[in-house]
């Protein structure tokens, strides 16, 4: 019980020295203060004193003024409330994919790395083999023959998109795996199952945080892509969409594709800055350098 | 004999990704709810046709003799038969091949030299404020959906000053031929490949930049610079030469997405590629013509991979050993 405590202790003074590092970078944190931004928007979206982005009741093609500082698009709705709105769908498949891959990815990766042996090298290969698959096109065609509610695209995003994590799992846990405290937990008997979820999964959460956060981006920004061809959730406000329909309008109303385009960019680029500053910070060589601090 | 054995394992898991592409595709179409031969004849078919594609692709018959029946018919080169074109899907994807490489080798070209170059230009001063700056920009453009870029791109450049055509890949209204024909198809891939060049600089900016940081902390350098060697020569005969192996290897391994990599630009430019080729194929339904497209890409990138492997052991022996 008491070295639960103590190593539970450690896990949060981790992270606090982790965001002291963090905070020696601009760059990262210009990216952390624009994330809290868009998931404050997400958040509460429904409270805001917006119009209903699904109402067509104002004129259409309106161009950005002070009631609609987005303009209105073709069907008569105001553009800054539909990308408002469209956060959600964003960061919900953003999160989702990225959340089923790390699961699988934690899986995948763990086993191979704490077993070791035949089982690694199978899944080594499977690992190996996924990686080559072009993801956009696999997830293009399964969406395309088997529907494309948000929730599948999510899932099917999640599920091509995990090796990358089971890669850096594996190579923590077998740095890990040989280190005392593991032997110590061996030693008295723990079950392979405690020993990798208590102790060997926790501690090489950090990298794979990393990597998640550049995840959540790289879904984004492929959810965004699968709904500009018409092949995202019909049922809800997303950007790419919304650039879709900006498309047969760029002749004469070009707000109705900017604004969307904006905030994916500011959504994909604040994750991708802190994803990029964790890189840096938690790989082994800067550590060395001290770079940056 | 070490060099032997890993062409040997190499070439074996080539295969071995290629034969999952294989099992995939047949997964995904044999999985899908309703009847595969009414998939793959269309929704026009009569059904005297789908009871010939039934035939055809042993679709009557159980499962492991149906994935037999579909390697060997791919093997023989029949990717099946498209019911919106009318023609077979390795004539339509042969002919888009060119169209597509025309946009995709030429932007990879640009962004691998622009990257290399601003990489050179910031790494220097590592961690210096220019080259924080730079980086940061960089990440942001890598954030920039392509579609989107390329359509401000037309909103600007075709649209409100007037330069560049906004879709297509010739003039219509024109007949040129030889010498007009090029220049004309030229003019109209411009604001396509700047688009697809401007998302892809950052790929090489990153990864060139980070070795050549790396390789600037090496031993040898400060060796170097004990010895007396200028910082400047030092740069241009080691720690450059040294640092081109991985912006190269990504280079190549990108040569692998050059069908796949710029369907979203391509749509939105109206560029009669690949890309419209898998997309036109997704909005009717064409299942055969899905499924040949996604075969043939994968089959690409995992030669793409393959030969990289193998560029790799041969100019970097380390590799072998591992």
């Amino acid at each position: 019980m008491k070295s639960k405590l103590k190593s539970d202790n450690n896990f949060f003074y981790k992270y606090l020295l982790l965001w002291n590092r963090f905070k020696n970078y601009k760059g990262g944190l210009i990216g952390f203060y624009l994330f809290l931004v868009v998931i404050f928007i997400a958040l509460f979206v429904p409270f805001l004193p917006l119009c209903d982005p699904y109402s067509i009741k104002f004129q259409s093609f309106l161009p950005p003024s002070f009631s609609h500082p987005f303009g209105t698009d073709e069907m008569g709705r105001d553009i800054f409330s539909r990308v408002l709105w469209g956060s959600r769908t964003s960061l919900s498949v953003g999160f989702g994919a990225a959340l089923v891959s790390s699961i699988v990815g934690v899986l995948f990766g763990s086993l191979a790395g704490y077993v070791g042996g035949k089982l690694d090298e199978l899944l080594s290969r499977i690992i190996d083999i996924f990686l080559m698959i072009p993801a956009f096109f696999l997830i293009l065609l399964i969406v395309a023959i088997y529907g494309s509610s948000i929730y599948y695209v999510m899932l099917v995003i999640g599920l091509t998109t995990w090796p990358s994590t089971a890669r850096i799992v594996r190579a923590q846990i077998l740095s890990l795996k040989e280190r005392e405290f593991i032997y110590a937990q061996k030693v008295i008997g723990s079950s392979t199952f405690r020993i990798l979820f208590v102790h060997l999964i926790p501690n090489s959460i950090q990298p794979i945080f990393a990597n998640s956060i550049l995840q959540v981006a790289s879904a984004i920004l492929l959810e965004a892509g699968l709904s500009f061809l018409g092949l995202g959730d019909p049922n809800v406000v997303s950007w790419g969409k919304m650039i879709y329909s900006g498309t047969s309008y760029i002749f004469t109303s070009w707000w109705i594709a900017f604004f969307p385009g904006i905030a994916i960019v500011v959504t994909v680029a604040s994750l991708n800055l802190i994803g990029d500053a964790l890189v840096t910070i938690l790989s082994p060589k800067t550590e060395e350098r001290g770079a940056y601090a | 004999m070490e060099w032997k054995d890993y062409l040997l394992r190499r070439s074996a898991q080539l295969l071995l990704t290629v034969f999952f592409a294989l099992i995939i595709n047949f997964l995904i179409i044999n999985l899908a709810p309703g009847d595969p031969a009414a998939l793959m004849a269309g929704e026009l078919a009569t059904k005297e046709y789908i009871e010939a594609v039934r035939e055809r692709w042993g679709l009557n018959k159980p499962i492991p003799e149906r994935l037999v029946s579909y390697l060997l018919n791919v093997l023989q080169g029949n990717l099946g038969y498209s019911y919106t074109y009318l023609q077979s899907v390795s004539n339509l994807i042969a002919e888009r091949i060119p169209v597509t490489l025309l946009l995709t080798l030429t932007s990879s070209i640009i962004a691998f030299f622009v990257g290399l170059l601003l990489a050179v230009k910031t790494s220097q001063k590592a961690f210096s404020k220019v080259d924080l700056f730079v980086s940061n920009v960089m990440l942001t453009i890598y954030s920039i959906p392509s579609f989107w870029l390329g359509l401000m791109l037309i909103g600007i450049f075709g649209v409100a000053l007037r330069i560049f055509p906004t879709s297509g890949m010739v003039n219509v209204r024109s007949t040129g031929s030889g010498v007009f024909l090029i220049l004309d198809i030229a003019y109209h891939s411009i604001l396509p490949i700047v688009t697809l060049a401007t998302i892809q600089v950052p790929i090489y900016y990153k990864i060139a930049r980070n070795t050549i940081v790396e390789q600037s902390s090496e031993d040898y350098v400060s060796t170097f610079l004990m010895a007396g060697m200028s910082t400047s020569s030092i740069f241009k005969k080691y720690v450059l030469r040294n640092s081109l192996l991985p912006p190269v290897t990504v280079f190549a391994l990108h040569l692998g997405y050059v069908l796949s990599g710029a369907a979203l630009v391509e749509v939105v430019f109206g560029w009669p590629g690949m890309g419209r080729l898998l997309l036109s194929a997704v909005y009717s339904r064409d299942y055969p013509l899905i499924m040949g497209i996604y075969l043939v890409t994968s089959i690409t990138v995992s030669l793409a991979n393959f030969f990289v492997d193998i560029l790799y052991t041969l100019l970097d022996p380390r590799v072998r050993y591992k």
